[in-house]
């Protein structure tokens, strides 16, 4: 195991959660009214066979003057695959997929046993549950707060357990119709995340090929 | 004392003496009893206990194949419950991790630099901090930063990050498992000894039950590779004892046929054991009232004598089947007394030379045999006639041998050319043969290693890189402090050596734990840095850190959280098994570092040579040294032996000619042996040098018996009978081992089957040229 393995193990899943695309759909009419209670925003949340699209994560850490920005692509295949491929500031991968998650960079590549971390695995399990929509597993490891305005919706996730409660105060989820576009981590220690995202694209709007290709870990194995 | 009386007596002794020898018995198999340096001595005998628990007393398994780490967890969970598994290290879980960090993070000021004074003042020049402070910057943009940031604050030096570094380069086999899903490693640690097959067996076979059960869930994809000295010790003993069983059943199937076509009894087959027997329980119970152990080697030995022993009494036996009806046995024993005494006399001679020897394993087998040999003898004079009672008639068998003895050696007399022959043909194999001969010291080479096994337990090993066997560097110190203050040094030439390519690595008790003054040092160095705070400050601000960041390291540095890492804190952690490397031996303390990829032993001798309590052990090399150390004195010991029993027999017979020729059976058998294996280019060892003596003991007895029968030609046909059933009897109780896979069986039974063979064939040309009128021998007459 790398000697950042276990701040690595920890650290990755939580930006794959920050990134993760909790909705991407273009609004439709009955979609907005559907959007206007949990349990609806969660059934379309579920609805989805997949899921592309760019993100840009400003971390502001209380160490640095000025923020991080990371820009790249985002994929997900339901039930359990999602992989974020970050371009700028420097070119790395991170891949959940069949319990082990896979993150790639100009170090080499390290795989993490979901099964050896309870934290890595709280958190990726809920972030699945997030993307499958499964509200009765959300409510399971967090305590749920769901408001809607005239400006759209907003999702606020405490983690229940304590060990991971440590690191993250809460996750808040933004969105407008069936569209997430923003998902902000604030962490214990002051600093946040915020994730915004573009250009999504989900069902016949995908390229199949290419959401396989990059959910793929023989590719994170032998990059091109 | 009447017969009856003495039979009984004989089994109460016999009975008692057995019972004394069980209670009192201690064996020891140290290899130090062989060495006869004291310091060298001394130093094996550390380097093997030290060794005997990390390395020997563990198990690697390898699971290749699609899921292999839920399987590795799901057999390591079973191992952990296993009696005979007394831990189980199967990857780095969060308890691990959490261990790690709890034992290390708060005193990384301590543990810094094996060279404080040099590194920490580099480490703070500001182009080496603005490389740093870019590097943390870096991390920071990648994901799983998360914790790093978190942790940057009281670490901006990444000095934890040097502490997870030496604690992999311990171990790389956690790198390898990290970037492999399809590949999963379990280590254990066996809770008894790897050589104890009856509870190593059980292991074994528990292990590949369970792979099979989780195999079987995941059909069949998985594959299991192992690698352990207990793999090696429970194969080479199913393959001793099948070799065993299969020998001994037709051993002892032959030689009680051999006795009933003879004696036409088993009967007689017991009292001939009760002579060897005797001899055996008197010396054993000797050895066993002394004080130490008793060496299992020389137990092995004795068993040996047996088959030396056993001869005095077929000699008499077969005298008194022969003899004139309602001959009384003591009356036969009178007859072949001279012989028998002589015998004794020069066998025991022969082995009593080891007693001379240096090496206290051989000087106790040698006074093993002083003791057992004249007591076998004795037995045979006194017990044994009460045992045999009259003479009953010969068998057909015992008379067709004595008449075809006798006709045999008229028929040699008459051709002194084919007596030429003979005996030119063994010096000429002995002389062609000898300088060809090969000795072999390799230890190895006495033990079959099964090559499946061999070769799976390289590929597991050189998938975890795995350190060498046999080959490490021992520190020696009067204290814990001083031992760990001796291994930083070595640690840090030993790091030199891999540096140069010397060596691929080393698995150092440094890695994990250094001494106290060394900790402090790095302590006292780090707060010596001039303006420590600001210099950080300045770099890391400079590339986007906010000012104060780091207040939390320079206060860690002025007043650290925890004290310096002592082995009771790495004892009362997830590291704990590390501390097998610091043993306390006789007040002493010996720190052990193994090696990877020794490619000159002399360069580490070099590196460590004059640093006081520094040794560089390599087991297989000192043991081969005392393999051929063992060997070359037994030898020595061997032919003083046989100029000895040449001078006694050469003061018995008052004849240079009859001295010699009573010698040469013994001396031609054993060199046209060694000459044989010689022009056959097969090697010879220790266990062969050994063997000689029984070759020398017992060819010797071949030829005083037919010098002997040559003055009293009316027993030639009787002596010459019972040399054939005496060399029978030996050649299917040592001889039949030459049919053993293993090569130490093999050499034994090589040498003594061809050696007595060759005395055998000898003693008639002895009996012939012994012979004062060269006339025809008077058969033994049968009765009528």
């Amino acid at each position: 195991m790398r000697p950042d393995t276990l701040s690595t193990a920890l650290g990755l899943v939580l930006c794959l959660a920050l990134a993760a695309p909790a909705v991407a759909q273009e609004p439709h009419e009955g979609a907005v009214a559907a959007s206007t209670d949990l349990e609806s925003l969660m059934a379309l949340l579920g609805s989805n066979d997949g899921v592309r699209a760019r993100f840009q994560e400003t971390r502001t850490l209380s160490i640095l003057s000025e923020p991080i920005v990371t820009e790249g692509l985002l994929f997900f295949a339901p039930p359990d695959r999602l992989a974020r491929h970050s371009t700028r500031p420097t070119r790395s991968s991170v891949l959940v997929s069949g319990g082990r998650i896979y993150l790639r960079d100009d170090t080499g590549l390290q795989v993490l046993d979901l099964a050896t971390s309870e934290v890595a695995r709280a958190l990726v399990g809920n972030l699945i549950v997030v993307l499958r929509g499964d509200l009765a597993a959300i409510r399971e490891v967090h305590e749920v707060e769901f408001r809607t305005s005239e400006a759209g919706w907003e999702i606020d996730l405490v983690p229940r357990s304590r060990s991971v409660r440590s690191i993250v105060e809460r996750i808040r989820l933004r969105g407008r119709g069936g569209m997430l576009e923003t998902m902000e981590t604030r962490e214990r220690n002051g600093d946040v995340a915020l994730i915004e995202l573009f250009g999504v694209a989900t069902g016949e709007d995908l390229d199949r090929v290419e959401l396989e290709a990059m959910l793929s870990v023989e590719a994170l194995r032998d990059p091109p | 004392m009447t017969d009856a009386q003495i039979r009984c007596l004989t089994a109460g002794v016999l009975a008692l003496l057995g019972l004394y020898c069980a209670w009192r018995l201690e064996l020891t198999n140290s290899i130090a009893h062989f060495i006869p340096s004291r310091h060298q001595a001394e130093l094996v005998e550390l380097s093997f206990e030290l060794v005997d628990s990390p390395l020997a007393r563990r198990m690697m398994l390898s699971i290749e194949g699609p899921d292999a780490r839920s399987a590795a967890r799901e057999l390591a969970s079973f191992l952990r419950s296993h009696p005979e598994v007394s831990w189980v290290e199967a990857g780095a879980d969060e308890n691990f991790l959490r261990g790690i960090y709890e034992l290390y993070f708060e005193r990384r000021m301590f543990l810094i630099s094996s060279s404080p004074t040099q590194q920490i003042p580099e480490m703070f020049e500001p182009a080496a901090l603005d490389e740093r402070a870019d590097r943390l910057l870096e991390r920071l943009s990648r994901p799983g930063s998360m914790l790093e940031a978190r942790a940057a604050p009281a670490d901006p030096l990444g000095l934890f990050d040097r502490i997870t570094q030496r604690l992999l380069a311990f171990s790389p086999r956690f790198a390898v498992a990290a970037q492999a899903d399809d590949l999963a490693f379990i280590m254990l640690g066996l809770r008894s000894s790897p050589f104890d097959s009856s509870r190593q067996s059980p292991l074994l076979d528990d292990i590949e039950a369970e792979f099979s059960r989780l195999n079987a869930r995941r059909a069949d994809a998985l594959v299991l590779e192992e690698s352990g000295v207990n793999r090696f010790a429970v194969a080479s003993e199913r393959s001793v004892r099948s070799d065993i069983d299969f020998i001994s059943l037709l051993s002892i199937s032959v030689v009680c046929s051999l006795f009933l076509l003879v004696f036409r009894s088993l009967r007689h087959l017991a009292i001939a054991i009760v002579t060897p027997l005797a001899g055996f329980a008197v010396a054993m119970s000797v050895a066993v009232s002394l004080p130490g152990p008793v060496h299992g080697v020389t137990l092995g030995f004795g068993f040996i004598l047996l088959g030396v022993a056993i001869d005095y009494a077929i000699h008499l036996m077969t005298h008194q089947s022969l003899a004139p009806p309602s001959t009384p046995p003591r009356v036969t024993l009178a007859e072949i007394r001279p012989s028998l005494l002589l015998s004794g006399l020069t066998t025991t001679l022969a082995f009593c030379v080891l007693a001379l020897s240096d090496f206290p394993g051989l000087g106790e087998m040698g006074r093993f045999a002083a003791i057992g040999i004249p007591v076998s003898l004795a037995a045979t004079f006194a017990v044994v006639p009460a045992f045999l009672g009259e003479t009953g008639s010969p068998s057909a068998v015992q008379l067709a041998l004595a008449s075809a003895a006798v006709r045999f050696v008229d028929w040699l007399a008459e051709r002194p050319r084919s007596i030429a022959l003979v005996l030119g043909i063994f010096a000429l194999v002995s002389a062609a043969g000898l300088p060809r001969l090969h000795w072999d010291d390799d230890p190895a080479a006495l033990l079959i290693m099964d090559e499946q096994l061999r070769s799976e337990s390289e590929r597991v090993r050189d998938r975890v890189s795995d350190f060498d066997g046999g080959r490490f560097v021992v520190g020696l110190a009067a204290s814990s402090e001083a031992a760990l203050q001796l291994n930083d040094e070595i640690a840090r030439r030993l790091a030199e050596l891999v540096a140069s390519g010397e060596l691929e690595g080393i698995g150092s008790l440094h890695s994990f734990l250094w001494s106290e003054s060394l900790q402090r040092e790095n302590l006292a160095t780090l707060r010596a840095v001039p303006d420590l705070g600001a210099r950080i400050e300045a770099s890391f601000t400079s590339r986007g850190f906010r000012p104060g960041t780091f207040r939390p390291f320079v206060a860690d540095v002025a007043s650290p959280h925890a004290g310096p890492l002592l082995p009771e804190h790495v004892r009362s952690s997830p590291l704990a098994r590390v501390l097998d490397a610091l043993v306390e031996l006789d007040g002493r303390w010996a720190v052990v570092t193994f090696l990877r990829g020794v490619r000159n032993g002399e360069s580490i001798r070099a590196a460590i040579g004059e640093l006081p309590g520094a040794h560089y052990v390599d087991q297989k090399q000192i043991v081969a040294g005392v393999y051929e150390g063992f060997r070359r004195s037994t030898v020595r010991m061997v032919s003083i032996g046989a100029v000895c029993v040449f001078l006694i027999l050469l003061i018995r017979y008052r004849s240079f000619s009859l001295g010699f020729l009573a010698f040469l059976p013994s001396a031609l058998g054993a060199l046209a042996t060694l000459g044989w294996f010689g022009l056959l280019n097969l090697p010879v060892n220790v266990v062969s040098a050994v063997s000689l003596l029984v070759v020398l003991g017992m060819g010797v007895d071949y030829g005083i018996f037919a010098v002997d029968a040559a003055r009293s030609p009316e027993r030639s046909g009787a002596t010459l009978s019972s040399l054939l059933l005496s060399c029978l009897t030996s050649v299917f109780v040592f001889g039949v081992l030459a049919l053993s896979s293993q090569p130490a069986l093999r050499a034994i039974g090589l040498t003594t089957g061809i050696g007595i063979l060759v005395a055998l064939a000898l003693s008639p040309i002895s009996l012939v040229l012994a012979r004062p009128s060269r006339g025809s021998a008077t058969p033994l007459l049968p009765r009528e």
